[in-house]
């Protein structure tokens, strides 16, 4: 046999095929707001509700469909669990009528993303689809959604365009877009904590570009400057080389690395005893990773639409239910699950009789309902307006936590800019490296 | 001033490499073996470790458990798995890949997808102060341990009877059944022997790089362009394909920011192209 010196070669097809398949570097992942991963709960496909006789009108069918396989599993698992817990919380009935939940698993691929949602909106008919972590996904859904009439309720995919240029009557947002926090961040850190430059650091693919970028308009946009952009790959293993560039002169640092790759970012800062204070996108330091991180992400202050440390009996009901529910540990993923399911909850009580997806959509526009973060209304374009919180971590009671020091009211996906004007700039991704001078 | 803890980043880096391809240089380089259940292996060390030290308070009991935990997930895998399969490369990717695959949903079930940290090894953490500039102690501690990883691998291979017998069996299977050495067994052990490094991998580079259930397949692909790089069953060239990868990846990132995760991989590329034998690979004249 030959084997010896060819042998190799299946290794690397094999190979190539697992990267392509598992890795979670792959650009498939382009625009997801969140590169970590989460708690994995094997749900199953349908929770059933019970029947119930002081329902309004006729049942409802929800298609659910963030990611139970690949990357993204763990975070789908705790957005499902959140979805399911605010139902289960609500006795299987929202906004009176009573909802049959159908799951179907997305993957990580455009291809299964859309056999999922052909399956729940013609098999099981369902009437609205909640879910996409991955926004090469949800691009990918939308179009089909639109032709067939069904609203889809994104949760955590974070892609700026899918409620602004690619906005579609259809579609709706309940996470945050990706520079939707970190504008507002940008112009917090040079008007009040007034640090006159700054360098970012950020994921090198659309979601990094996008809240690196909303940063640095924030900042830029208030009189301040960045010095220096750094973009590094997603699955980074050693960040010696991007912590040692960091220009020292800069006076704050900013990032927008969440997952495993904030936890060696951080780690690696501050073993190479860099000293300057840093500002984060809320998921660099989302309660997910937070644990992990401990003491290494000590005093970093970051924008996001919530935090697990929010003292308010909205946000203790809804940690309540969802570890209730099975899940394992309260974050912003699952948060948005649950306003998903508090979205539709206060959309189907303004629909008497029998519900359809006209109904529904009709219902979603505009609206504005309550959920654990506060109060969300959907602007315009389908995306979620809604309070910021202004945290800082720190260890209370042995845990380490994102404490709220202030709350900056209604934030747009457009922060303070005119809508029109803001989307005929050019996009993020063109505007990447532009920023510092 | 700079530089020199560019390179020292680097050569750590490299060295970190090289600890996760150890075990892969053992069971693909050395015994012809396709594990690609490398980095669940890698995964096993390090979640155990983080789990068992956790529990009792102690590394060194948590380490201990991390690595027998891999060694013993290796030598089933070999003996009751891959030994059936022996004569076919393909069925042997595809149980390792299943296996793989098997053992991280079952990690991802008990410890979730969340990024978990195994402790520092005891007196590591920290920074050391090198010419004025703070350098992580567990840095130079793993390429130190790479060093020392290497030499032992090679005496081990090249100085003992242990390891005559490997060299033995894998270059001529049947001679070396027929002068009476118990191949099989010894392959159930050597196999387990790079589950085992496998597992240190995790336990040692999970407290560098924090563990997460999808790090397993980029464990395995680190490990696998290390030593085809290395040229397979070559521990030295292993070494040095690490240290190269290492040095040119910290400096691409430095100079060439935009080309960052195409560096390993192009690398690979280039030196089999110009040594399809790997750099120091053995030119077999010889059909095995």
């Amino acid at each position: 046999m030959s084997l010896r010196k060819r042998w190799y070669l299946p290794i690397f097809a094999a190979s190539t095929g697992i990267l392509v398949a598992c890795s979670s570097t792959g650009a498939a992942n382009n625009g997801s707001d969140g590169a970590s991963a989460a708690p994995s709960e094997s749900n199953s496909t349908s929770q059933a509700a019970s029947p119930d006789s002081t329902a309004k009108g006729g049942a409802v069918v929800v298609g659910l469909l963030n990611a139970q396989s690949g990357p993204w599993a763990g975070l789908g698992g705790d957005i499902n669990t959140g979805f399911n817990a605010y139902v289960e919380a609500h006795d299987g009935k929202l906004g009176g009528h009573s909802v049959t939940v159908k799951m179907a698993d997305p993957g990580n691929t455009v291809a299964q993303a859309g056999t999922s949602a052909h399956r729940v909106v013609e098999q099981d008919h369902a009437q609205v689809v909640v879910g996409f972590i991955n926004s090469a996904l949800a691009y990918a859904v939308g179009p089909y959604m639109e032709t067939s009439k069904v609203p889809l309720i994104i949760t955590g995919a974070g892609a700026d365009g899918l409620t602004q240029k690619a906005a579609s009557p259809y579609i709706f947002r309940v996470g945050n877009s990706s520079s939707q926090p970190t504008l507002p961040l940008g112009d917090y850190t040079c008007k009040e904590l007034g640090y006159k430059t700054a360098t970012v650091i950020a994921l090198d693919y659309s979601f990094g570009w996008e809240a690196a970028g909303g940063f640095a308009r924030g900042f830029t946009n208030a009189g301040c400057e960045i010095v220096q952009e750094i973009y590094a790959p997603t699955g980074t293993q050693d960040w010696s080389a991007y912590v040692g560039k960091i220009d020292k002169k800069s006076q704050v640092v900013a990032m927008a690395v969440p997952g495993a790759d904030g936890v060696r970012l951080l780690r690696a800062y501050r073993s190479y005893g860099v000293q300057l204070p840093i500002v984060a996108y809320g998921g660099t330091v989302d309660q997910t990773v937070l644990p992990t991180q401990g003491d290494t992400a000590a005093g970093v202050i970051s924008m996001f639409g919530y935090s697990t440390a929010l003292d308010t009996p909205a946000n203790k009901e809804f940690m309540e239910a969802f570890q209730k529910a099975g899940g394992k540990q309260p974050n912003a993923y699952a948060e948005d699950g649950w306003s998903a399911a508090a979205a539709l909850d206060a959309a189907l009580a303004k629909i008497d009789g029998n519900v359809d997806s006209a109904a529904i959509v009709a219902a979603l526009k505009g609206l504005s309902f309550e959920t654990a973060r506060g109060t969300i209304q959907f602007d315009e374009h389908g995306q979620a307006i809604f309070d910021m919180y202004v945290r800082t971590v720190e260890k209370v009671d042995g845990h380490w936590q994102n404490t709220v020091t202030k709350t900056l009211p209604k934030v747009s996906q457009f922060w303070t800019f005119d809508p029109e004007k803001y989307m005929a700039l050019p996009p993020y991704e063109k505007l990447k490296g532009t920023w510092a001078k | 001033m700079n530089w020199s803890i560019d390179i020292l980043n680097g050569l750590a880096y490299g060295g970190l490499l090289f600890v996760i391809a150890s075990g892969l240089n053992m069971t693909i380089g050395m015994m012809h073996r396709v594990n690609l259940a490398h980095g669940a292996l890698f995964l096993v060390g390090g979640y155990l470790a983080l789990d068992i030290a956790d529990r009792t308070g102690n590394y060194l009991i948590g380490l201990l458990a991390g690595v027998v935990g891999a060694f013993v997930i290796g030598l089933v895998l070999e003996r009751f798995l891959l030994q059936r399969v022996a004569d076919s490369d393909v069925a042997q990717i595809l149980l390792t890949v299943g296996a793989g695959l098997l053992i991280q949903d079952q990690i991802r079930a008990r410890y979730t997808a969340n990024p978990l940290t195994p402790p520092t090894p005891p007196g590591l953490d920290g920074s050391s102060n090198i010419g004025g500039a703070m350098f992580p102690t567990l840095k130079l501690a793993t390429l130190a341990l790479a060093i020392v990883l290497a030499i032992a691998m090679t005496m081990v291979l090249k100085k003992t009877k242990l390891g005559a017998l490997v060299r033995a069996s894998v270059d001529d299977n049947s001679m070396a059944r027929s002068v009476g050495v118990r191949v099989p067994w010894l392959y159930m052990w050597v196999f387990g022997a790079g589950g085992a490094l496998a597992g240190f991998a995790g336990v040692w580079g999970g407290s560098y790089l924090s563990l997460e259930p999808e790090l397993g397949w980029e464990i395995l692909l680190l490990g696998l362009v290390v030593i085809v790089i290395g040229g397979l069953d070559s521990i030295g060239g292993a070494f040095l394909a690490a240290m190269i990868i290492g040095l040119l990846t910290q400096f691409g990132r430095l100079y060439f920011p935009s080309f960052a995760s195409f560096f390993v991989y192009g690398i690979a590329v280039f030196v089999l192209l110009v040594r399809p034998n790997g750099l120091l690979g053995r030119v077999v004249t010889r059909e095995a």
